[in-house]
């Protein structure tokens, strides 16, 4: 059992010191999130409460697998919900959420750390990178990427999947080194 | 040339990605669910995105800690003022508990209360599922209740008597108290992969700071606030920039405004 999974334990038996420890060890990461996709600092604050007050209210939430990659869903899902709610059109379609429980099982990633995605991401081609990153964080769809793009649809799904195919032969290397 | 199944792979992308909406979304799952190659390559670039999620990390040194500390005394108020009074659930390891074989009236004393358990953990189970529905709800609720308020305090501070009001073109700055506004009502229409981003000079500083970025609606129109301390403000400043912001503007300003 790793660190965090005995933090989690710990938060589930209602103690605060564990939780204090999570959020010290997570805020980072979920309000970088929360500001990238809402793009407000206090917005981002809000979600950020908001996502760790779910934990401590509902740890069993987690079921196991990549605790990172978790809570990293369920920002995004809040922060879509958010921006759902903001929409200054009301026509504006906004993704679907991804489940928080989709299977994790891919725990060979949950040992990386921002900076050696980010460098990975700097290592793409400018056009993947850019659909990727817009795809992940501005929470629109791929018809919206197009059209903000000026680029083929078809061309936006062949460089999204391309794109994930290289960051993965990439990262793979870093955890392997 | 694009093919049935190059198609169906980019589809996987976009699942995993989480660019597809609710409809396209339930096609492409209801095609997962009874392909097993497919399923095990969505599930593979599904952990790609993960990990993309982890690029947006702050780094350590860049996290503002008043930012910190305020976020993290917000919420340990509410997770003390939600403990007091709360019993502490029973920790997962004493769910199980081993087996004596001693005797047969005590083995069958023993499996009638591991029934007993499972059927309290399956119980408990599900009090924890509508809990998770519960503490989702109050939380959209909480959610709205906080736009609405956000709503209320904007409307009375762009209308209040003594708000200052700065015309710049195809709108205005508002500034009440320590809050600032730009309150846009005809903007010119973005170029695709652009958006408005507002620039700030305080006080004695030489360059202006990257402020928000915000795109208005289709007539143009758009309220934001900024994120900063309005009454430390001398400049604001609104540049076309390309999606996710510039760290110095790359187009020549919509305007630039100095506020007395």
């Amino acid at each position: 059992m790793d660190d965090t999974s005995r933090l989690l334990e710990r938060v589930a038996e209602r103690d605060t010191a564990a939780f204090e420890q999570l959020y010290d060890r997570y805020h980072r990461l979920v309000y970088g999130i929360a500001v990238r996709m809402l793009t407000d600092p206090s917005s981002a604050e809000d979600l950020t409460q908001s996502v760790f007050l779910k934990l401590w209210s509902a740890p069993t939430a987690f079921r196991g697998g990549n605790f990172v990659a978790w809570i990293c869903r369920v920002t995004r899902n809040r922060a879509l919900d958010v921006l759902r709610s903001k929409a200054a059109r009301p026509e504006m379609k906004i993704p679907c959420s991804i489940a928080a429980d989709d299977p994790i099982d891919d725990v060979v990633f949950a040992q990386l750390d921002g900076e050696r995605v980010r460098s990975a991401l700097a290592a793409l081609p400018p056009d993947q990178r850019a659909l990727i990153e817009l795809g992940f964080f501005a929470g629109v769809t791929h018809e919206e990427l197009a059209r903000r793009t000026s680029t083929p649809l078809g061309t936006v799904k062949t460089r999204i999947r391309a794109g994930l195919r290289t960051l993965r032969a990439a990262l793979e290397q870093h955890v392997v080194s | 040339m694009m093919t049935h199944d190059d198609e169906l792979h980019d589809q996987l992308a976009a699942l995993a990605l989480g660019v597809l909406t609710n409809l396209q979304a339930e096609q492409v799952r209801a095609h997962i669910a009874t392909c097993e190659s497919c399923k095990a390559e969505f599930q593979e670039l599904r952990a790609i995105t993960d990990a993309v999620a982890q690029s947006a990390e702050i780094p350590a040194a860049e996290m503002e800690p008043a930012r910190s500390a305020r976020m993290k005394s917000r919420i340990l108020a509410s997770v003390h003022s939600q403990s007091d009074g709360a019993a502490p659930r029973p920790p997962v390891s004493t769910r199980s508990r081993p087996l004596q074989l001693a005797y047969v009236v005590a083995t069958a004393a023993i499996l009638l209360a591991m029934v007993s358990m499972l059927r309290a953990v399956n119980l408990e189970d599900e009090v924890n599922t509508d809990n998770d529905r519960l503490a989702q709800l109050h939380d959209r609720i909480d959610d709205q209740a906080r736009s609405a308020a956000e709503q209320n305090e904007r409307m009375a501070d762009l209308f209040a008597a003594d708000s200052q009001h700065y015309a710049v073109p195809g709108g205005e700055v508002v500034r009440h108290g320590n809050r600032i506004y730009l309150a846009m009502r005809s903007l010119p229409k973005l170029p695709a992969g652009r958006v408005f981003q507002a620039w700030t000079l305080s006080p004695g500083a030489k360059v202006m700071e990257p402020s928000i970025t915000f795109t208005p609606n289709r007539q143009g129109m758009a309220i934001v606030q900024l994120p900063i301390d309005g009454s430390k403000i001398t400049t604001i400043a609104v540049s076309v920039e390309p999606e996710g912001g510039s760290k110095a503007p790359t187009t020549t300003p919509t305007f630039v405004e100095k506020l007395s």
